[in-house]
């Protein structure tokens, strides 16, 4: 069998390499710049297992699985640190909200503590508190080195004989007699028999071409990031009332974001003073410490969103023939493609659809069965 | 020579007291606290972040945030905050135990060790690694502390007061338009202000050169200036500068900007070439003629180019004893060398050695070994354009041999929209050309602006332009004018990069300071892992993502990867800068307006 996945980002190099260890025959792999150059490098590299969902939260809990035992395989660490998440809660509503999904949680192993004021401020005393309730904390949370988990995927993968075609576009699927036949790219026509699409943001261009069109739109998200500085804040904090995350890397930098309104779409990947002064005013009354903190990056991503803020992969069985999607992560592609990989490649030989799998089908959109994933952080 | 240096006494402001660790200093006012320290022999200003090695100060320059020092609560950079009276300036040279023992292990690569991936034995590593990088901590600043934020507006925004900053303001305010000029040090006149050489191929000295520019544009009310202030980049909604000394965030909004940033002397590649006592040429320059410092009594000064011999030439006739040591044989130099002394040709290999500082230096060439005393050493092998604002607006830079990553531009000196350029940044080398640049610059810029009848000068600068290109043979800037055209970029090979002053990888040769990365990690990574694209060497090793962003490390890396590979170095290309160039702390952003 021959294989063209479109996008080298993590949804692509774990496909690939999901298919290649399955021994799937010759698998291609193409992308337009280096690999991971998409949205992919440019993650806030953090990883949870806590959504308002059932099916998102146990696709993540077996996911980030699958990621902890690929750290024996690969020849990069993926520098997996389960510091927790920290959402800081300022209404009565999501207190409530949170207490009844904990249980759900529970019930899944993944069970989270709800934090009083005054424990989160023994716990963190670096928290300004003044308008915070309660807190609620997800140990089984953490963050990864989002880099070295995509090259880690991508030595496997070459290892095992995938061909990448790098700085290699390709424009149009040709499609025959409802089966898909080629893949024309900037270097050429390529013979195919599946073409599976991760090419994230950039999808859609792709698909509708041929007709098909999923409820789907690129969100752009900009992110802050100060010097390097002794680590002290270990979870990943997000203030339920301003919409701002932030959170301490390994290597020391202060990294997050804040909702800020910005157009959906394929806009340029820059970012703006205003994000970045609305950041700064969230995250300095919240944590007072980082007044003395200096910005000293900023960058861009997207967010492919879909309708339910939650990944679609597989197909419908109304496209051609051998055209697979797995994109529309909505801000959770590293959490959820380690797995989306295996269950993918295993439905690209098999056909068998893992339980798992099946809530995230293309075809939950015409039959209305949504996700409803609240959940986004960012 | 005494007389000298005490003429410069004016400049440095009024005498002031501080402590360092403890003890009580001398200084002056307008003295960077590098400066004063250097002066009295103390020349280690800290470790750095992961092989916690003696680190001082490589250049003076304010974006180049290599070493900090503890002042009071807050961490800043010595070479950028002025000594004042009272303060007290702490600096910890310990180093912990564990990175002790494991120093040996230390390198791009020690997370990715097999043994570390255990998960047992990575669960207990983490919580280590976190801690043991040698990172300021943060103390709170009291939140009576503001930082200002002021918004400017001017017709043209000029980035870099030198000969062509100067030039394009003082061009512009002639036909009417008002310029701001925005220059990080605390005077006008960039490289001019501190080379007291003539300009090259002229009778021109450069100190005349300058103060007929300032006193030309002082008469002109058309325009404003910032000085000590660091044009940090374009935000994709306005455009922002930064001034420490004032805690000032300037929100700029301007129909046009002319870049003038210049060259960056890139450090030299050699084994230790991280000790203390390592100067770019800039920096030794302004150390001597404007700080009044006298480097040692005995310096290396590593490059055979013009610039190499002017600076040599400088530190010359302030009796200090200067060896000239570079890639190019002895006969193939131009100059006349009986006006500095020794020089050494045909070097492959340099190994500076000290406790903590430069004490002495091995340097292997083709007919033999020297091993010399010296108390500093200067880079200047290679002058790149300093283009990371360009880089950062995502210009396309184009690499040619000899002269280094180019913006590409065209004739007119536009890069785009309304962003044109001038002067070093275009990798230009003499200050006549900076001249017309900066006036082919400033008139361009007018002309998108809707000035009438331009055209007519516009053409005769290119004329005048064309034929001093011809005369001083800078043929390559045709092809710089024709890749703004022709997106094709024609490929050739790896080069030897001019840097380079070691005969195989060494991990004791770095290339980024910030993150402690070394010729050896980046051998690995193009000959093991297979990466030649700088983005992807950049993903695995982390070069250019430290608090300098790439600005000393970039476009060495580039090279090194090129001649590591055999690649041409437009296939290595460069990584992105982001916004901000330059740092910005968030009390002072927190000033702004949000939503």
């Amino acid at each position: 069998m021959k294989i063209a996945v479109v996008g080298g980002g993590i949804s692509g190099l774990s496909v690939a390499y999901n298919l290649a260890v399955r021994n799937a025959g010759e698998i291609h792999l193409f992308e337009k710049n280096w690999i991971m150059y998409g949205s992919s490098t440019r993650s806030g590299a953090r990883f949870r297992v806590h959504f308002w969902t059932r099916e998102n939260s146990r696709f993540a809990i077996e996911s980030i699985k699958t990621l902890e035992k690929l750290s024996s395989k690969i020849e990069w660490n993926p520098i997996i640190y389960r510091g927790g998440y920290l959402w800081l809660l300022t209404d009565e509503q999501q207190i409530e909200r949170f207490k009844e999904t904990n249980k759900m949680w529970s019930d899944l192993g993944v069970p989270g503590v709800l934090f009083e004021q005054d424990r989160i401020k023994e716990r963190y005393p670096y928290l300004n508190l003044d308008d915070v309730l309660g807190g609620f904390y997800g140990p089984q949370d953490g963050s990864f080195h989002h880099d070295y988990v995509c090259l880690g995927y991508y030595s496997l993968a070459k290892d095992l004989g995938v061909v990448f075609h790098e700085l290699t576009t390709v424009n149009e699927i040709v499609v025959e007699n409802n089966r898909v036949k080629q893949v024309k790219t900037s270097n050429g026509l390529i013979d195919v028999d599946v073409v599976v699409l991760t090419s994230g943001a950039w999808t859609n261009n792709l698909l509708n071409a041929i007709g098909i069109v999923l409820p789907t739109e690129p969100l752009r998200k900009e992110v802050c990031l100060t010097e390097p500085y002794h680590h002290f804040i270990d979870p990943l904090i997000i203030d339920m009332g301003s919409g701002a995350y932030v959170g301490q890397t390994l290597k020391g930098e202060i990294l997050g974001s804040i909702d800020y309104p910005t157009p959906p779409g394929l806009i340029d990947l820059e970012t703006r003073l205003g994000f970045v002064i609305s950041w700064v005013k969230a995250v300095t009354r919240r944590i007072p410490i980082l007044r003395n903190a200096r910005l000293m990056r900023t960058w861009a991503g997207y967010y492919m969103m879909s309708a339910d803020s939650s990944h679609i992969m597989g197909r419908d069985p109304e496209w051609p023939e051998g055209l697979y999607v797995a994109y529309g992560y909505s801000g959770h592609g590293f959490m959820m493609a380690p797995l989306v990989g295996e269950l993918l490649a295993e439905h690209i030989l098999t056909g068998r659809i893992d339980e798992l799998m099946e809530p995230f089908l293309p075809t939950r959109f015409k039959e209305n069965k949504l996700i409803q994933e609240k959940l986004v952080i960012g | 020579m005494d007389a000298f240096f005490h003429s410069l006494q004016g400049r440095r402001g009024d005498r002031v007291y501080f402590s360092f660790r403890d003890v009580t200093m001398e200084g002056y006012s307008l003295e960077p606290i590098s400066v004063a320290l250097y002066y009295k022999g103390l020349k280690a200003l800290g470790r750095s972040k992961k092989l916690y090695r003696i680190r001082g100060f490589y250049s003076l320059d304010p974006q180049d945030r290599i070493v900090l020092v503890k002042v009071g609560d807050e961490y800043v950079n010595p070479c950028e905050r002025l000594c004042q009276e009272g303060i007290k300036v702490h600096v910890d040279y310990s180093t912990p135990l564990l990175v002790r023992f494991l120093s040996s292990l230390l390198n791009g690569y020690f997370q990715h060790r097999k043994l570390l991936r255990k998960k047992i034995l990575w669960n207990l590593a983490v919580n280590k690694i976190k801690q043991l990088a040698n990172h300021p901590k943060l103390e709170c600043v009291k939140t009576t502390i503001y930082g200002k934020v002021r918004e400017i507006e001017s017709d043209i925004i000029v980035v870099g007061g030198g000969v062509a900053g100067l030039t394009a303001a003082y061009t512009a305010s002639k036909l009417g338009l008002k310029s701001l000029i925005i220059d990080k040090s605390r005077e006008l006149g960039g490289r001019m202000g501190y080379d007291q050489m003539n300009v090259p191929g002229t009778l021109i000295s450069r100190e005349n050169l300058l103060r007929d520019l300032l006193s030309r544009i002082s008469q002109t009310k058309n325009v404003s200036i910032l000085t000590s202030t660091v044009f940090t980049g374009f935000f994709e909604d306005h455009s922002t500068a930064y001034s420490e000394q004032d805690k000032t965030l300037y929100i700029l909004k301007a129909k046009a900007f002319i870049i003038a940033t210049g060259m960056i002397d890139l450090p030299c590649i050699f084994r230790n070439n991280d000790l203390p006592g390592v100067f770019s040429g800039s920096t030794a320059l302004e150390m001597i003629n404007w700080y009044g410092v006298k480097l040692g009594e005995r310096g290396l000064v590593i490059g055979s180019s013009q610039n190499s011999f002017r600076i040599a030439e400088q530190l010359k006739r302030l009796g200090i004893n200067i060896i000239l040591a570079g890639h190019l044989k002895r006969e193939d130099i131009g100059f006349d060398l009986s006006r500095i002394g020794e020089y050494i040709g045909n070097v492959r290999e340099i190994e500076a050695a000290g406790k903590t500082f430069v004490e002495k230096v091995k340097i292997i060439h083709d007919s033999g070994v020297d091993k010399l005393r010296v108390d500093f050493i200067v880079c200047s092998a290679f002058s790149n354009p300093d283009v990371g604002i360009l880089n950062q607006l995502n210009v396309k830079m184009r690499y040619i041999d000899g002269v280094g990553f180019i913006p590409v531009h065209d004739q007119y000196m536009h890069v785009k929209g309304n962003v044109f350029i001038a002067g070093g940044v275009t990798g230009s080398p003499y200050s006549i050309l900076h001249m017309v640049e900066g006036e082919i610059a400033a008139l361009s810029a007018a002309q998108m602006l809707g000035v009438k009848n331009v055209e007519p000068l516009i053409e005769e600068k290119l004329k005048e332009y064309q034929t001093y290109l011809d005369k001083m043979n800078v043929a390559w800037k045709n092809e710089i004018f024709e890749s703004s055209i022709d997106k094709s970029v024609k490929i050739d090979s790896s080069i030897y990069p001019p840097t380079l002053f070691i005969e195989k990888p060494r991990r004791d040769a770095f290339i980024c300071f910030c993150e402690d990365i070394t010729t050896e990690d980046i051998s690995k990574t193009v000959y093991e892992k297979g990466f030649t694209m700088l983005e992807l060497v950049k993903r695995s090793l982390g070069i250019c993502t430290g608090r300098c962003q790439g600005r000393l490390c970039m476009i060495n890396a580039a090279l090194y990867v090129s001649h590591l590979s055999g690649l041409d170095p437009n296939i290595i290309g460069l990584t992105r800068v982001r916004a901000p160039t330059t740092s910005i702390p968030l009390y002072v952003l927190a000033g702004g307006q949000g939503k």
